[in-house]
């Protein structure tokens, strides 16, 4: 979600936010749909709603949606933001706990406003510990679900699963709701087909003669986790519709990020891309690569959970199934998960490179940067870019050359 | 030497510190070489130094191609053609020894190590973290706190016998833990010493992490300072291969050799 100190925040969501308005009309409804909903959620919540807000990927929201409560997922990369979030928590957290804790502490803002209920299935230590600082701040409630740092290991599902029957007991008992099979049932569809709808929305990007840029792509794949899932999902056939039009019905191609063929290709892989983040992104197209896939936790990774039954035990297998963050214990190199799903990601995508972003102190990933690198040139002979940058521009100019050098390298 | 008739190419290397100059001739020839401080505009600075070579007899209407490169060749409108200071580092220093795999480059606000193939193309690197410590920057304030003029540095450090241990490596600590030692009484040639090897280590772990290959080149402002040279030379335990001419001007070398590949790409 994008940072929103009240009605300010709300001008800098839809056309602004730093990226142009879109030539095509199917994400002009999603970014009309993402600015109308902070008023929306407001209006629902004085009809007795309630709001959960939460972060990573690992949360699973058809619980929430099931129990009729509005799950929103708690992301945020503005420099103000971070520099606000000092107040609560050191210089050396990472920038999207520092913005975090930035934003939704501060009075005003529409989630310090209407977020009722704070949680999260968290595996780094950053986000956790964020959480706690922003439940004692805003004496919100928290309840976190907790997360198996090895999610590979067959014992700790079953721990998993009790864990989320407890989670779930406690979060009806708080929105005084209960489930049904058939809202799980409903919701966990409502949800598969949005991640099915995803899923063929990275295909298209990745192979269309006139993809849109990545940050556009990204403020329809990143409207998601805040907008009505009923409303998103047709929302979703809209631009698929669009997008699969014959190439003469779109946009003329000086609308788009018309990148010739020969563009390179490059997968975006590493520390969460928070919904605005644009940076990076807009560096790498300007000079001369093409996005064609990513592992981000706010990206590919939140759908590639398809839930095969819809009960908690589906949930469970789904969640802990899905490529893992960067955070999770692997002492098996080998057969580490995250490492298969970016290679894999590198051959379907026909990738020439890998952008590894690794936010400024964020430990997990920046560890596991050199790892990341060595598997991949080896394995897949696919070369790596590490990119450490955190949010504002003060590094615009070293991370220009470092990305430009490496354009110049895979071109 | 310049004569009259002749295509030329230009290569500008604006770095944090300096921006250098360098024209060559078709035949790869250094003709024109120029250096001078960035100061604050990198834009006005540039187009100063191509204006005063371009007057210079015979160049200008034989200037066949322009590339820009060093952290402000964005502001470059003439260039014909921009790229990074690794690629030119790498076309430069491939020039003179197509041996060399390992180019270690330390400027006034980067660091860096460039890894390349047989064929000169880079194939891998990496660069200083957002932080002065490891750079020329670092250097310059240190000279300024120790009241010794920054070419001097070098000369003065080699004197040392027993460098200071300097354990911070943020440049700002550094400064505050160089007035300690000065009030504790240790010598300036051993302070800058002290000095030049914190440089060297810092960006000699990076060279390590790297891994070193072939012949390794020092170019960059900084390996003018032969007290880095030193320090980096016995911390890598190698001895630099060294470059004809001036290292410092090895990335514009580069830029200008880009300029007459790209010219020759365009027939």
């Amino acid at each position: 979600m994008a940072t929103s100190s009240g009605a300010a925040s709300r001008r800098q969501v839809s056309p602004a936010a730093g990226t142009r308005r879109s030539a095509r009309a199917s994400i002009r409804a999603v970014d009309d749909a993402y600015a109308f909903r902070y008023d929306e959620i407001a209006s629902l919540r004085r009809e007795g709603r309630k709001v959960v807000g939460y972060v990573c990927n690992y949360f699973p929201v058809e619980l929430v949606h099931a129990l009729g409560a509005i799950p929103i997922r708690l992301a945020f990369c503005s420099a103000d933001a971070m520099e606000r979030g000092k107040k609560y928590v050191g210089d050396s957290m990472c920038p999207f706990t520092r913005a975090l804790v930035g934003e939704v502490t501060q009075e005003g803002s529409f989630t310090n406003q209407h977020v009722d209920f704070l949680s999260g299935a968290v595996m780094c230590q950053q986000a956790y510990n964020a959480l706690r600082v922003l439940s004692y701040q805003t004496k919100k409630p928290l309840r976190f679900l907790w997360l198996p740092l090895n999610p590979s290991n067959d014992e700790v599902r079953g721990a998993f699963l009790h864990e989320l029957e407890d989670f779930a007991a406690e979060l009806s008992g708080f929105l005084g709701r209960t489930w049904t099979p058939e809202a799980l049932k409903e919701s966990v569809d409502l949800y598969n087909g949005i991640r099915e709808r995803i899923a063929r929305l990275y295909a298209l990007q990745s192979e269309h003669s006139q993809p849109i840029s990545w940050n556009e792509f990204n403020r329809v794949i990143h409207a998601g986790p805040f907008l009505d899932p009923a409303l998103y999902r047709t929302l979703l056939d809209g631009v698929i519709g669009e997008l699969e039009a014959p190439a003469s019905t779109g946009p003329s191609p000086a609308s788009v990020n018309s990148a010739p063929a020969t563009a390179p290709r490059v997968v975006l892989s590493g520390s969460i891309v928070a919904p605005r983040d644009t940076t990076l992104i807009s560096l790498l197209e300007e000079a001369g690569a093409r996005i064609v896939g990513d592992d981000s936790c706010h990206g590919s990774r939140t759908f590639s959970l398809p839930i095969k039954s819809p009960t908690l035990q589906g949930i469970a297998d789904a969640y802990l199934g899905s490529p893992p963050c960067g955070s999770a214990q692997n002492p098996d190199l080998e057969n580490d998960r995250r490492l298969r799903h970016l290679q894999d990601l590198t051959q379907t995508t026909r990738a020439d490179g890998v952008v590894y972003y690794c936010l400024r102190f964020c430990d997990s990933y920046a560890f596991k940067a050199s790892e990341t690198k060595t598997f991949l040139e080896k394995r897949g002979g696919v070369p790596v870019l590490a990119v450490h940058s955190e949010y504002g521009e003060s590094d615009l100019g070293q991370v220009r050359t470092r990305v430009e050098a490496f354009v110049e390298i895979i071109r | 030497m310049v004569s009259t008739g002749g295509e030329y190419y230009l290569g500008l290397d604006i770095g944090s510190l300096s921006t250098k100059c360098v024209v060559i001739d078709a035949e790869r020839e250094i003709v024109q070489t120029h250096v001078t401080a960035t100061g604050c505009s990198p834009g006005r600075t540039g187009r100063a130094v191509y204006d005063d070579l371009l007057a210079r007899a015979g160049i200008r209407d034989g200037l066949r191609g322009v590339v820009a490169t060093g952290y402000g060749r964005v502001s470059i409108d003439f260039a014909s053609k921009r790229f990074t200071e690794i690629a030119c580092h790498a076309r430069g220093a491939h020039h003179h020894n197509s041996g060399v795999r390992t180019v270690v480059d330390i400027g006034g606000q980067d660091s860096k190590v460039i890894k390349l193939n047989e064929g000169g193309d880079v194939i891998d690197f990496c660069m200083n973290d957002k932080c002065a410590a490891g750079t020329g920057k670092f250097l310059e304030i240190m000279a300024k706190t120790l009241t010794v003029d920054l070419v001097e540095l070098g000369p003065v450090a080699a004197a040392s016998r027993a460098p200071c241990a300097l354990s911070s490596t943020c440049s700002v600590f550094a400064e505050s833990e160089v007035v300690s030692l000065l009030a504790e009484g240790a010598s300036r040639e051993d302070i800058l010493a002290g000095v030049c090897r914190s440089v060297a280590r810092r960006v000699g772990n990076m060279a390590v992490r790297m891994g070193l290959d072939g012949d390794v080149v020092f170019v960059g402002g900084v390996s003018k300072n032969v007290g880095v040279r030193r320090e980096l030379q016995e911390f890598l335990g190698i001895e630099f291969f060294e470059l004809p001419g001036d290292p410092q001007l090895n990335g514009a070398l580069g830029a200008a050799l880009l300029a007459k590949e790209a010219d020759h790409g365009n027939q």
